[in-house]
């Protein structure tokens, strides 16, 4: 079952002193359904952002509809299963970190007796339980990301929409939370977050959409996406025959070892046969696949040619 | 539904609270009130009468600070720092948010001015000598006319940035509080349109006038009976009004 669902929608934001419009979301168009880990992916100022603004209701569309667990997601009851951890968050600095995680419980209208349980242990969960009582104004970066991740867990929701939850986090803040979404994804949560980093994409998501420029140019789970071809193979041997090996192209030497790369599977058997045959030894032999972020270069590049295409026939 | 509007509320309560303006304004009002004190030796006479002119004049003014400098900060802060989006994500609808940060606000007004109130009837008291319960309705009339002034603040901040909402809530303070003259100028204008026009404005904005009674309650002239009552249907229709006002303009905005 879709739990989110965008169909053709398209936003403008008023930019720039005289406020004109200016279109932000092209033609957005996704499912994320029940369970996965869908990586909402594409560089800054895709409109990754403004997508999940339309989605929780902060923005209205101007063309096209979004459905959050089968219902608009202007609704507020749409939203009683659904956390959220906007980007770069920024909390009420006068409460302290429980405090924050129990008044948003309390808008979820969650029992008290509840809400003090759920708040220590998600507190515990994020790390943050040592400073739980210290005021958010003395919080750092990577302490907001975790009390934000605390606070859209309280309802303990059946789908978590996190809006960059990485970004400018150490490495253990990083891993913290990569953990925290496996923990979540594990339990069965629909989990939807949007990145530029597509490392953490790669090691996490089920199904990817890229953005970019406003328009989801691809959408497809992450399998499918990396392993459409391998690009080359690398290949190196040791103590062979160089004479026997010259007709394959050699990629580097690094003392007594050489390096070749192949586009294709019969290049790489017809270099094995050679080197066996001249009493070499094979010591390494790596298939090199499509990296998302390579892939994401290359679809940003398709893309934007295909703008100059069109802006040239136009 | 309850539940979410006394969470608001509560939580915009204990901003302005630990939020340290707020005692700026007490500590401000109190000084002016004692100061009142002073100010007296210069008359003769008439002691008892300036300190209560000048002490019931301070708290309507500082009350009206407070209201519309809270007031016209209170939804274009949120959505500036972008503590807004976290707390709209939740199934709150955008008028509970807007509903509960009013009363929060009154709330607080309502303390204030209470503590204010303690300071300066027992500072009438100590001078009197005779407890000072005919100062009461002027400033339950007070409040009264703080909760149709947030109201107003809160429409204006609701789609206008802070120092433009400052400038149109002070303006409607001011025209209220003359809004008398309409009726009066209607009645003697000969041009119908204009009739038309002037009588829709006084009907429009919110006549403060009526809140008012400071001069009568200080030379101890009784209020007509019923006259606290009424003035409070007027406040709530008006604030009701105002409100939901507030409301549609905010209800469709663009949160950006």
């Amino acid at each position: 079952m879709a739990i989110v669902r965008f169909r053709h929608v398209a936003k403008s934001l008023p930019h720039g002193f005289w406020l004109r419009k200016r279109r932000v979301l092209h033609d957005v168009t996704l499912t994320v359904e029940r369970g996965e880990v869908y990586g909402f992916l594409g560089p800054n100022g895709a409109g990754k952002t403004t997508s999940i603004k339309c989605l929780l209701g902060l923005l209205t569309p101007d063309e096209g509809d979004i459905e959050l667990f089968g219902v608009g997601g202007a609704r507020p009851e749409a939203r009683q299963l659904v956390g959220y951890l906007p980007e770069q968050p920024y909390f009420y600095p006068h409460l302290t970190g429980r405090e924050l995680v129990d008044y948003f419980g309390r808008l979820f209208g969650i029992e008290a007796a509840e809400r003090r349980k759920r708040t220590a242990r998600l507190l515990e969960t994020v790390g943050m339980t040592a400073s739980a009582d210290n005021p958010i104004r003395q919080y750092s970066k990577g302490m907001l990301q975790r009390i934000g991740l605390a606070q859209a867990l309280i309802n303990e929701p059946e789908l978590v929409i996190l809006d960059e939850p990485m970004s400018g986090l150490d490495p253990i803040g990083r891993r913290d939370i990569k953990d925290i979404i496996v923990d979540l994804k594990n339990h069965g949560t629909t989990i939807f977050f949007s990145s530029h980093i597509l490392g953490d994409a790669e090691a996490l998501c089920d199904r990817v959409g890229l953005l970019f420029g406003g328009r989801i140019v691809r959408e497809s789970s992450v399998d499918e996406l990396l392993e459409e071809k391998v690009r080359y193979w690398e290949a190196a041997c040791e103590d062979a025959d160089q004479a026997a090996l010259q007709e394959f192209p050699l990629h580097a030497r690094q003392g007594q070892r050489s390096y070749y790369r192949f586009e294709s599977e019969e290049g790489l058997g017809n270099w094995l046969d050679a080197v066996k045959g001249s009493g070499g030894r094979v010591v390494l032999v790596t298939p090199h696949r499509l990296t998302l972020e390579e892939y994401f270069v290359d679809a940003v590049r398709a893309s934007d040619s295909g703008e100059l295409a069109e802006e040239s026939t136009a | 539904m309850i539940d979410r509007l006394s969470a608001i509320a509560v939580h915009t309560f204990r901003e302005a609270v630990r939020d340290r303006i707020l005692v700026l304004f007490v500590m401000f009002a109190v000084l002016l009130m004692a100061s009142s004190t002073v100010l007296s030796w210069l008359t003769v006479g008439s002691e008892l009468k300036i300190v209560t002119d000048v002490g019931l004049a301070a708290l309507a003014v500082f009350g009206m600070l407070i209201a519309v400098f809270i007031g016209i900060t209170l939804v274009h802060k949120e959505v500036e720092k972008r503590t807004i989006y976290a707390v709209l994500a939740k199934p709150v609808a955008r008028w509970q948010f807007l509903f509960g940060k009013y009363i929060g606000l009154m709330m607080t007004l309502g303390v204030v001015l209470g503590l204010m109130s303690v300071f300066y009837l027992g500072m009438v008291w100590s001078k009197g000598g005779v407890a000072p319960t005919h100062l009461l309705p002027a400033i339950v009339l007070t409040y009264l006319e703080l909760s149709i002034v947030t109201a107003v603040a809160l429409v204006f901040s609701s789609f206008t940035t802070p120092i433009l909402a400052a400038v149109f809530t002070l303006a409607t303070y001011v025209v209220g509080h003359l809004s008398w003259g309409f009726a009066d100028f209607a009645a003697r204008v000969p041009s119908p349109l204009t009739r038309v026009l002037v009588t829709v404005l006084y009907y429009g904005i919110p006549d403060l006038e009526t809140f008012n009674v400071r001069s009568r309650v200080v030379y101890e002239l009784p209020l007509a009976p019923g006259y606290v009552l009424d003035a409070t249907a007027y406040a709530a229709a008006y604030t009701a009004g105002m409100l939901t006002l507030a409301a549609i303009l905010f209800r469709r905005r663009d949160l950006v």
